[in-house]
């Protein structure tokens, strides 16, 4: 750990005390995030190290909790450094998306976790809440590549919160079906007729349906100002 | 370091995956990527995202107390417990 932690000798004694406060969390977060993307723990365990100094630096009491404030900077620096290793600059968009407060993760769940009595309840709920969390990621990713910073910060939230409320909604009008259809043919990458077999159906039906659904989805996105590639 | 239960790996890829149906066109396959792990690594490494995840799945069944095998007698009422 000593190699990613280098430079800490820059920062003052009560910013130190701020990075090492969080360090264990944020170097438990480098080691995950590096694993699922498939790059050195190093690496990600350097690039949230310098997220979490900056987040030092930077830190104002007035804005509310240090660790809140210092996991966006290490995300941050993760994708600065994803996106710097594997040469893709809309990353560096989505490194600016994930340090902006309003995203907010999971926050707020926990009460409603304690009333929640049955799994079946849960498992919806959580689903419900990776689903806003997934969609304000990449609604924000569309947002910060195409904007092209002249949009004053209302604004662009307003359009941001707009879009993010159209893909939870366009996700909420797939059946059960069309969802089992949609992930084998899209997620699975894997054929009409083995769509048709798994869903008891025709190839021809699984082919009308996946147009439908796109054809759906597609107008539900455009309406919001967003296009399916 | 807190570590992550292979359990807690599979209903947080499983969320996401279901979470990115429908949207994942939107995004090139490297964002794809990165939004997944992203996402993933939110719901195991941090307190909220595993409560989420804790919520989800049946509470662990007790097999053994240290030494003492369960016997699968109810256990002893306290004093003053009765009717409460």
């Amino acid at each position: 750990m000593k190699v990613a932690r280098m430079g800490e000798a820059k920062l003052t004694t009560e910013q130190r005390k701020l990075v090492e406060s969080v360090w264990e969390q944020a170097a438990a977060r480098a080691t995950s995030f590096a694993k699922r993307i498939r790059m050195q723990a190093d690496d990600m365990l350097g690039a949230a190290h310098a997220g979490l100094m900056e987040a030092a630096r930077r830190y104002d009491p007035a804005k509310g909790d240090f660790r809140t404030y210092a996991m966006r900077c290490v995300d941050g620096g993760m994708l600065d450094e994803v996106a710097r290793q594997r040469k893709v600059s809309s990353l560096y968009a989505a490194a600016n998306i994930v340090r902006r407060e309003a995203l907010g993760g999971f926050a707020n769940s926990s009460d409603e976790l304690d009333v929640t009595t049955s799994l079946a309840a849960a498992r919806s709920l959580a689903s419900e809440r990776v689903r806003a969390r997934v969609a304000g990621l990449v609604c924000g990713l569309i947002l910060e590549r195409t904007s092209g910073g002249g949009e004053d910060e209302l604004h662009a939230s307003m359009r941001h919160e707009k879009r993010k409320q159209s893909l939870v909604d366009a996700q909420a009008r797939m059946s059960a079906q069309e969802r089992r259809m949609y992930r084998i043919l899209h997620v699975e990458g894997r054929t009409h007729a083995e769509a048709a077999t798994e869903l008891g159906t025709s190839t021809k039906s699984i082919q009308r349906l996946n147009q439908r659904v796109l054809a759906r989805l597609a107008s539900s996105l455009r309406s919001a100002g967003l296009e399916l590639s | 370091m807190t570590q992550s239960t292979d359990a807690h790996d599979s209903l947080a890829a499983e969320l996401v995956t279901e979470a990115l149906e429908g949207i994942d066109k939107l995004l090139s396959p490297e964002e794809l990527e990165v939004i997944r792990a992203l996402v993933e690594t939110e719901l195991v490494a941090t307190e909220e995202g595993r409560q989420l995840l804790r919520s989800c799945r049946p509470d662990p069944v007790v097999a053994e107390s240290g030494d003492v095998p369960v016997s699968g007698r109810a256990p002893a009422r306290k004093r003053g417990t009765k009717g409460a």
